[in-house]
């Protein structure tokens, strides 16, 4: 049974969403979603999943509070410590083995509500590594970038290049509280804040909740809305944050095996021809060009096609034509789920200012700092 | 084979190398939202507010944007009177904090007196609070179940939009 | 529904995730690590014909390994500079911190670097705290400094 994306909601999109509690933004993101899939919360949907961490919560043993907002109580509802996208993985298991018809997969994220991020950043490190008392807990991205320069040839100039290209498209996106006009040279005579990486290259935080209802084709069918086909999804942790000095500096082999299976799933053997845009991880700006080379939509040195504006909205292959997290800002788990939702829209035509033309997408997320798990969906209209 | 590892006792521990203690920073302001923003503003007024159920017109207390069961929005504020019934309780020898207590503390749900209400409905508008004036003894007899009670309100000026501007729940 | 906005009008409520403090033990293996830190020695782990640093009671194979003393001189294989923590206030000093890797190894470990020139390349050996204020962890290790 193919499974399909049916319905999707949102609420927030802004660095702080100070009037509504989490559970408040989980319940209009899902009744939007629900909305939009035309079925009703307590009636029609058989497991309910919910994506979060407790620290991000600020709330121990939080996943008892993720069945209130989404219709889930007394239903059968999960949680999963990962990616929302991560959870939508677990919704595509459900509708492709027959277990469930209509699946509710939710991610909330409200990081103006953590006091001390850096705190919770560091709490998330090898212990070993927390008694350096790093300055800065993004480190591991400095060191990845500048292991990626080396190999790649990409310099500074070419990092500096997709925060021009994601931030100014941004502008275009009404969901983009960081979206800004910068320029090469506002990138380059900026200090950074973890070398080679500036402020205008690593995405701020943004308050959101999003909720997707995942069905099946017959379902789908059934509810005559607007389904966007899930082909395929994967996702892959390699070493992890636990040895981190194992893993390969400057690449990402996580997003190599998740893309991988993926594009097996989807029947995919040359994405860059049969796929039409992508979304894919930009939280730090050289992520974009190393997650282009690992998902195979461009050969090793994917700056110098960056160069030639192919990853242009205009360009022979759009790559996060919604602006990115650059412009989206990151937002704990729900960063996958925020980059899935542009990619749907894109695909119902619907994607308003920043609508390119494509049948076939590919999205392409990580969990960030510190970890090594990386989630690739390929979706199709 | 036995099992690898050793029995490690605390002071041993304390000496032992490689042993990593360490303190996290975790700090949050949790958005109260709408819904808790009017309940604590109430309290700071010494009013408790809840809310009803455009749907299955229960009323919820603490309020809440939506019905969980209905997964409707809500609707109508009500005031309660304050006033109920204890529906349960227990004794508490540590504080919130895990520290042992001088003199154990009664904790109790209480059930609010409201308006459409009977009294013996599964589901109903309550508060988890202390009370005072209960003995350990009238709560492990099960004497203090089904007592009238009424909350003990700080002060007007002490009052801070908490849940603790009650300072208890008290017999009357 | 409509919803409230103005200052004043919503709340929030301060609190935190409290726990007094995490005791993290070193483990059977990691207590050997330990010990040799304390004599100013780092072991990495033999997996097969393999040498990964730093040590875990694991190959990635899942195979048991050995434990065995690393040898310098250690390479620069990626750094960063640290110049603003997360709030975007600057260090008082920038912080150079890279991933060293020892002869022959795989992985390697991440630390501070005092170097004049930081380049990926760079031959650097380890610098101890003195014998009695090392604890068994990483931070007995002040720092590296290149090799002359």
């Amino acid at each position: 049974m193919r499974a399909a994306v049916l319905g999707i909601g949102w609420h927030g999109f802004r660095p702080s969403v100070p009037e509504l509690s989490f559970a408040e933004m989980m319940y209009e993101a899902a009744v939007r979603a629900y909305e939009d899939a035309g079925v009703e919360a307590r009636e029609d949907i058989d497991v309910f999943v919910s994506c979060q961490e407790d620290f991000w919560e600020g709330i121990a043993i939080s996943d008892e509070f993720a069945p209130d907002p989404i219709g889930g109580v007394m239903r059968p509802t999960m949680t999963v410590a990962g990616d929302g996208l991560q959870c939508v993985g677990q919704a595509f298991m459900m509708i492709r083995s027959g277990l469930a018809e209509v699946v509710a997969v939710e991610t909330h994220a409200k990081p103006s509500d953590v006091k001390t991020l850096q705190g919770v950043y560091e709490l998330a490190l090898d212990p070993q590594l927390r008694t350096l008392g790093p300055g800065n807990p993004l480190f591991p991205a400095g060191l990845d970038a500048v292991a990626y320069m080396k190999r790649s040839g990409a310099e500074r100039e070419h990092l500096a290049l997709v925060a021009v290209k994601n931030r100014n498209r941004g502008l275009r996106n009404a969901r983009a509280p960081h979206a800004a006009r910068i320029t090469i040279e506002d990138v380059m005579a900026s200090e950074p804040v973890v070398y080679p990486l500036t402020a205008y290259e690593i995405a701020g935080y943004t308050d959101v909740a999003v909720n997707v209802v995942i069905a099946s084709e017959r379902k789908a069918r059934e509810l005559k809305g607007e389904p966007v086909w899930l082909e395929g999804i994967w996702w892959s942790t390699e070493v992890g944050s636990g040895t981190m000095e194992w893993h390969e500096w400057g690449r990402m082999p996580s997003m190599k095996a998740a893309a991988r299976e993926a594009y097996r799933q989807a029947g995919i053997s040359d994405p860059r021809r049969q796929t039409d845009f992508a979304e894919v991880e930009d939280r730090f700006s050289f992520m974009e060009l190393l997650s282009l080379e690992e998902l195979g939509l461009a050969p090793e040195g994917a700056h110098r096609l960056l160069e030639a504006g192919h990853f242009d909205a205009k360009g022979g292959y759009p790559v996060n034509p919604s602006g990115g997290s650059l412009s989206l800002g990151t937002s704990f788990e729900a960063t996958g789920l925020v980059r899935l939702l542009e990619a749907v829209l894109q695909l119902r035509g619907k994607a308003g200012g920043t609508q390119v033309e494509g049948e076939r997408a590919i999205v392409a997320s990580w969990r960030g700092v510190p970890t090594y798990t990386s989630i690739v969906a390929v979706l199709s209209r | 084979m036995g099992i690898p590892g050793r029995y490690v006792k605390e002071e041993e521990l304390k000496r032992m190398a490689g042993v990593i203690e360490y303190k996290p920073t975790a700090k949050y302001a949790y958005s109260a939202g709408q819904a808790l923003s009017v309940f604590l503003k109430g309290l700071r007024e010494g009013k408790i507010v809840g809310r009803t159920c455009n749907s299955c017109r229960r009323i919820m207390v603490p309020p809440r944007e939506f019905c969980e069961y209905c997964h409707s929005p809500a609707g109508e504020w009500v005031e309660l009177p304050g006033t109920g019934r204890v529906e349960t309780a227990s004794v508490s020898y540590i504080s919130a904090r895990r520290a042992k207590l001088r003199e154990p503390e009664v904790v109790a749900i209480i059930r609010l007196d409201a308006p459409g209400y009977r009294g013996d409905e599964p589901d109903f508008p309550g508060i988890f609070h202390r009370l005072c004036g209960v003995t350990e003894e009238e709560v492990k007899g099960g004497k203090v179940f089904g007592a009238r009670v009424r909350p003990r309100w700080r002060p007007e000026g002490e009052r801070r939009g908490s849940i603790t501007d009650i300072e208890c729940f008290e017999r009357w | 529904m409509n919803k409230r906005g103005s200052h004043g009008e919503v709340a929030h409520v301060e609190g935190e995730m409290e726990v007094e403090k995490y005791v993290y033990p070193p483990g059977t293996l990691g207590e050997r690590v330990a010990e040799a830190l304390l004599e100013g020695k780092l072991l990495g782990i033999k997996c097969g014909n393999d040498l990964l640093v730093p040590a875990r009671p694991y190959c990635p194979d899942y195979g048991r390994g050995e434990l065995v003393e690393v040898q310098g001189p250690w390479t620069v294989e990626s750094y960063t500079i640290i110049y603003k923590d997360m709030r975007g206030e600057r260090l008082k000093e920038p912080q150079v911190i890279a991933l060293l890797k020892p002869e022959g190894a795989q992985g390697g470990l991440i630390h501070y670097l005092k170097a004049e020139k930081v380049f990926v390349g760079l031959k650097a050996r380890p610098v101890f705290k003195p014998r009695e204020e090392r604890r068994g962890v990483l931070s007995d290790i002040l720092y590296f400094i290149p090799v002359e």
